[in-house]
């Protein structure tokens, strides 16, 4: 729920910051501030610690214990909290495209064009938000309680300083940040891929997913977050 | 209905379990006492399978569940369809109120609709919720959780109840429906196994005890036995020492004063 309520006002905020982007480069501006806008709030400081506290809490307050006292199994209780999850992400993403989108088209932004961009980035950052949703669990099999949150923190602080620190070239980043299994930097790369800047022009979607291992590093760390996280629960004493 | 041999359970460098033994009779009321730390919630959550111990082996219903660290889940789950489970520290999900949250946990057991309407109505009623069933959880008070966690536990109406430290937080008067409940399951054919660190709690509601310190079963008996047998150990004076550790934990609070009897 905050994700979402999150995520709908930071679009509604945004709006006037998103006319000028239009204004000045049309349907890839406005893309490129939406993902550097997700990128740079909403996945650190709201997907990772969801993540972390998710199955966390759930272990410290007794639910789980509650719920595996049920003829269930733990597979169950892992899959039903992650698709849970996984739905909030879902839900507050896409109310943040339709607004975005919306907002486009009554710039009089091209319907087709903002279409095909809107949902091909759409499934992209969809996909990055799985991968720090994921990274958050990975986080949690280790450190309970605020221990979890707290390095979640940390992490969503460290993560885009070091892409400052050893990218500070846009064009570098562009060339070699997909090649680093950061749900961030890939952002920022798809960001790129958007770019409102001559030396970097929009390039195809296609031609995004075909950089070597991009659309491998969307998904790749992603399940073996999960896996890493579903190995260490299915083991656990949930006391 | 629980056959437990030679359970082994260590946190770190800490034995919660030290080769329990332990059966649960089919229709018994059993109380399992111990002094804070004992290995009660230990061995309540290695029976549902919330914790790996090491070594030993379970038996839930005549099936065994549980082998040398290892569950076997298939086992496990239709079992636990049998079981009513109330943990000693937990929180439902505050925003949801009592109806929903049985609602919930109803159809964690699948069953049908408008048997589970009839069901909640009932155990609201039962546990003294029915007027707040439209509140939310987040807003009720320690007692009022402890009666919804009860009320959970009995959702499927369980052959075998099993209550960790369920009176905490409750006052004499939810003490008192509370072992009124516990009856009426004694009543009803059921067995249940509930654990507390006070006497108070266990005395005239259970028919068997068993007493375990430091993650070994110390004694099981009628209360009237054990207490009859404590009295002739002192009889035979033996020093305080030697009969505390059972003692202490079957006299609670009264061990103390009991204690400068026995050595005064």
């Amino acid at each position: 729920m905050a994700f979402i309520a999150l995520a709908t006002l930071t679009a509604f905020f945004n709006l006037d910051m998103l006319g000028d982007y239009y204004a000045s480069w049309g349907v890839p501006g406005l893309l490129r501030a939406l993902i550097s806008a997700l990128a740079g709030v909403f996945l650190p400081f709201v997907v990772l610690p969801l993540g972390a506290v998710s199955i966390g809490s759930a272990i410290e307050n007794g639910t789980v214990r509650v719920l595996l006292s049920k003829p269930l199994r733990r597979r169950d209780f892992f899959l039903g909290t992650l698709l849970s999850d996984i739905s909030a992400v879902f839900i507050g993403a896409t109310l943040y495209l339709a607004t975005l989108v919306a907002y486009a088209l009554h710039l009089g932004a091209p319907l087709s064009k903002t279409l095909e961009l809107g949902l091909a980035f759409g499934s992209l950052l969809f996909l990055s938000l799985v991968q720090y949703l994921a990274l958050g669990y990975l986080l949690s099999a280790f450190m309970r309680g605020r221990k979890g949150l707290l390095a979640s923190l940390l992490l969503a602080f460290a993560v885009p300083i070091s892409v400052v620190a050893v990218y500070p070239s846009f064009d570098v980043l562009a060339r070699k940040a997909l090649f680093v299994p950061s749900p961030l930097l890939q952002h920022i790369v798809l960001g790129m891929a958007v770019s409102p800047k001559s030396e970097l022009p929009p390039k195809p979607v296609g031609e995004i997913l075909n950089y070597p291992g991009n659309l491998a590093l969307l998904v790749v760390p992603t399940l073996v977050y999960l896996a890493v996280s579903w190995l260490k629960f299915r083991r656990a004493d949930l006391r | 209905m629980i056959r437990i041999e030679n359970l082994v359970k260590t946190y770190k460098d800490v034995k919660a379990l030290d080769g329990l033994n332990l059966e649960v009779k089919k229709g018994q009321i059993y109380g399992f006492l111990g002094p804070n730390g004992a290995g009660k919630s230990t061995t309540i959550l290695s029976t549902l399978g919330l914790i790996f111990p090491q070594e030993g082996r379970i038996e839930l219903f005549g099936e065994e569940v549980f082998r040398d660290g290892k569950y076997d889940e298939g086992r496990l789950v239709k079992a636990k369809a049998r079981i009513g489970y109330m943990p000693e520290h937990a929180t439902l999900w505050d925003f949801l109120t009592p109806v929903q949250t049985l609602s919930v946990i109803a159809d964690a057991f699948g069953i049908p609709k408008a048997e589970k309407e009839k069901r909640i109505n009932e155990l609201l009623d039962l546990v003294g919720l029915k007027d707040a069933r439209r509140r939310k959880v987040g807003k009720f008070s320690k007692g009022m959780r402890q009666r919804l966690l009860l009320a959970q536990a009995l959702i499927n109406d369980p052959d075998l109840l099993i209550l960790d430290e369920p009176m905490t937080g409750l006052d004499p008067t939810g003490i008192a429906e509370f072992k009124e409940i516990i009856r009426e399951q004694r009543r009803a054919g059921k067995t249940v196994f509930f654990s507390s660190h006070i006497l108070a709690h266990v005395e005239e509601v259970c028919d068997t005890v068993g007493v375990i310190v430091k993650g070994k079963l110390r004694v099981e008996d009628s209360l009237d036995n054990i207490k009859r047998e404590f009295l002739r150990k002192l009889a035979t004076r033996l020093s305080w020492r030697q009969i505390n550790p059972w003692t202490s934990a079957v006299l609670g609070g009264r061990s103390r004063r009991l204690g400068r009897i026995s050595t005064g």
